[in-house]
């Protein structure tokens, strides 16, 4: 029951979205957000329904892992203001991923990868506590959780946290032992979904509409008879 | 079934899972909280400054369009107590011409009509001069300022003396403007409520700092008094030296002085590059 409910967790956020910000012109970091919760939704189907996805179980785990990173740095790119913390995260970012492809390009693909698994929960952590960090130092004009980037960072560090130490001790466990832990990841999977959704509510329900700003829109002036 | 996996003393793999998940996931979230609440604290804290601010802002607009409103029923009172009056009677001298035919009369009503005229153009003079000393505009702070303390002197009520020590350049002319009422005003309370004998001020420049301090032996004012007068609604006059400090971005400062002898009034401005250059 829990894995279906995870697997089919993602469509959540993805009917909010396209329900509620599809129409009001959303940042890119949410379109950046929505593309990974498309990604890890068809990873999911793919990986159940087909024979080359259940094979190909844990080689599909450590290229989307690599995916993964790229997609949350490059949303912490955009969603982090400070230029000399965007230069930082671009040269280790570059480093972070340079690492995970040489591993896993060097790994036997028959086993959990724990290191690419870990290596990556910890660096979004650490991007995420950087962002938070930002949020503090920055001077406050709303409050930070009015802010959709502040729930998608939240549900991100639910997930990573969560599922760093299944990660971490994922090499050492029997794949009996996984099926079993795995009710961990499927857990914070949903969650982490359910907090997406939340993102997008947020930015939908703080942005004010056009019709409610009667000003900002210059063909609202009435035109002479 | 996770549970009864952690209580098994044999498990540690799954302890450490557990106890690991919880943790990090604790920490997660005391994090979020914690931040949450700090940032909330911080623009509560924002929030009630800039009320502050309003009202004291409030309070000083306040202040400056009584004094406004006082300063016009003064100016109206001089011109309709006395300069009204006077014109009254020149117009009456003149209108016996029309009825006395005697040349000597007629002379001697002129005459007097002349008298009550000249009178009149001293008085509207004064007051033109009150409002704004034409010593001030074509001689600058310092010639202004040493007018107006050798008047104080030539009263007779006490000793005023000033000395400017660096004003080779001066101000722009608005900012002397503002910094000889804001002189007036501090001199008028030392006259008005202090009591003292003397009153001395000093000009001084120390790199892009310009200082003017008051010293007088009376009565005066500290900082903390200042500070308390400003809150209440009296204290119209001291409203306005803050309200036309704020426009050069100024500071004041009463204090006692170390002797404990003399009271110190002391304005600090900063002097702008462009300030040298008269409008």
């Amino acid at each position: 029951m829990l894995p279906t409910i995870s697997i089919i967790s993602p469509l959540l956020p993805i009917t909010l979205f396209l329900v509620f910000c599809f129409n009001k012109k959303p940042k890119r970091e949410l379109w950046v957000i929505f593309f990974y919760i498309l990604l890890s939704f068809a990873l999911d189907i793919i990986q159940l329904s087909t024979r080359w996805g259940q094979e190909n179980h844990f080689e599909i785990f450590g290229v989307f892992a690599i995916i993964e990173y790229s997609i949350y740095a490059y949303f912490f790119y955009l969603a982090i203001g400070s230029k000399l913390i965007k230069k930082w995260i671009v040269i280790i970012s570059v480093l972070i991923l340079i690492l995970l492809i040489i591993t896993f390009l060097r790994s036997e693909k028959k086993n959990f990868n724990s290191i690419i698994a870990s290596v990556e929960s910890i660096a979004i952590i650490s991007l995420s506590i950087i962002f938070l960090f930002e949020q503090i130092n920055k001077p406050p004009n709303h409050f930070i959780y009015s802010s959709a980037n502040f729930w998608i960072v939240l549900s991100i560090m639910v997930y990573m946290s969560s599922t760093l130490f299944l990660y971490i001790i994922a090499k050492d466990l029997s794949d009996d032992e996984i099926k079993k832990y795995w009710i961990i990841n499927n857990i914070s999977n949903t969650v982490t979904n359910i907090i997406f959704g939340i993102a997008f509510l947020v930015f939908r329900f703080s942005t004010p509409n056009p019709s409610e700003q009667p000003y900002s829109d210059y063909t609202n002036i009435p035109q002479k008879p | 079934m996770v549970l009864l996996q952690v209580l098994s003393p044999d498990n540690n793999i799954s302890m450490v899972l557990f106890f690991g998940t919880i943790g990090m996931l604790a920490l997660t979230i005391g994090l979020i909280v914690f931040i949450s609440f700090h940032q909330r604290k911080v623009i509560r804290y924002q929030q009630q400054l800039q009320r502050m601010e309003q009202d004291q802002q409030k309070t000083l607009l306040n202040a400056s369009i009584r004094l406004q409103e006082e300063e016009r029923q003064r100016i109206a009172a001089d011109l309709h107590d006395d300069a009204g009056p006077l014109l009254a009677t020149a117009r009456l001298y003149l209108n016996e011409n029309f009825v006395n035919l005697d040349k000597t009369t007629q002379l001697q009503s002129i005459y007097n009509a002349k008298q009550i005229i000249d009178d009149t153009i001293q008085l509207i003079r004064n007051i033109s001069h009150s409002l704004m000393p034409p010593t001030l505009k074509n001689f600058g702070l310092e010639s202004a300022v040493n007018d107006l303390f050798q008047k104080i002197s030539g009263s007779g009520s006490m000793n005023a003396s000033c000395r400017f020590h660096d004003y080779r350049e001066r101000l722009k002319v608005e900012n002397e403007l503002i910094i000889f009422r804001i002189i007036q005003e501090l001199v008028n309370n030392i006259l008005k409520h202090s009591n003292a004998s003397f009153i001395h001020l000093t000009q001084n420049t120390s790199g892009n700092k310009f200082f003017i301090r008051i010293h007088h032996d009376g009565r005066g004012l500290t900082q903390t008094d200042f500070e308390k007068l400003n809150k209440s609604n009296v204290g119209l006059g001291l409203k306005n030296i803050q309200s036309r400090l704020k426009v050069l971005q100024g500071k004041i400062f009463f204090e006692k002085d170390m002797s404990q002898t003399y009271y110190k009034v002391t304005i600090e401005l900063v002097k702008e590059e462009d300030n040298n250059k008269p409008a």
